[in-house]
């Protein structure tokens, strides 16, 4: 999953700055319901956390979404996140 | 609504609210940007934004951006790459940053 971004993680380390996987998930934005929010894809999230570090990566975020997605790992963001606008988690 | 004020305001907002880590600048292309915006496009872009940051002095960080967060597809990170951006950016960006 991670053989593409193996060059820019050597580009990163060279100029000293971390790589982070800034948007991603097992399917798009927050999600989708019977596969984000199953235990296989908590599963595969470790897994994929654990290849990415080996990667060269320093982070990653899983894309969460607004009110208006049906699932979010831990929290709802309030007040001003709505569709169209999304929060890192 | 001038497009540059609204841009100004949000990384002016964010980049002094202490609580938050590190702003990224969503310039997605789906959504108003000419069919021609290139990599070399971003990177030009990208400069003029650290030097808006510059110019302003309400925004105390000035090395905290991150780029170019390139996702599926058109472009590659290489596409980035290939312009100079790490070189171009590197004082300003704290971090990487890649999608998928």
């Amino acid at each position: 999953m991670t053989q593409s971004y193996l060059n820019s993680a050597s580009l990163a380390q060279q100029a000293g700055k971390p790589l982070l996987m800034f948007e991603t998930n097992t399917a798009s934005c927050g999600g989708f319901p019977g596969v984000s929010d199953s235990f296989g894809a908590a599963l595969w999230a470790i897994d994929y956390g654990f290849q990415m570090a080996y990667s060269g990566f320093s982070g990653a975020l899983l894309h969460v979404g607004g009110r208006s997605a049906f699932y979010n790992v831990s929290f709802k963001p309030s007040g001003s996140c709505d569709r169209g606008s999304h929060k890192h988690d | 609504m001038n497009p540059t004020f609204t841009l100004r305001k949000s990384i002016n907002d964010c980049l002094n609210d202490s609580t938050i880590h590190s702003c990224c600048l969503p310039l997605y292309s789906h959504a108003h940007r000419p069919l021609t915006y290139s990599p070399s496009d971003y990177n030009n872009e990208f400069g003029a934004v650290v030097q808006a940051i510059a110019q302003n002095s309400n925004i105390k960080t000035r090395n905290n951006l991150i780029g170019p967060s390139v996702a599926s597809g058109p472009w590659s990170p290489e596409d980035v790459w290939n312009t100079g951006f790490i070189e171009n950016h590197a004082s300003s960006l704290s971090a990487l940053a890649v999608e998928q």
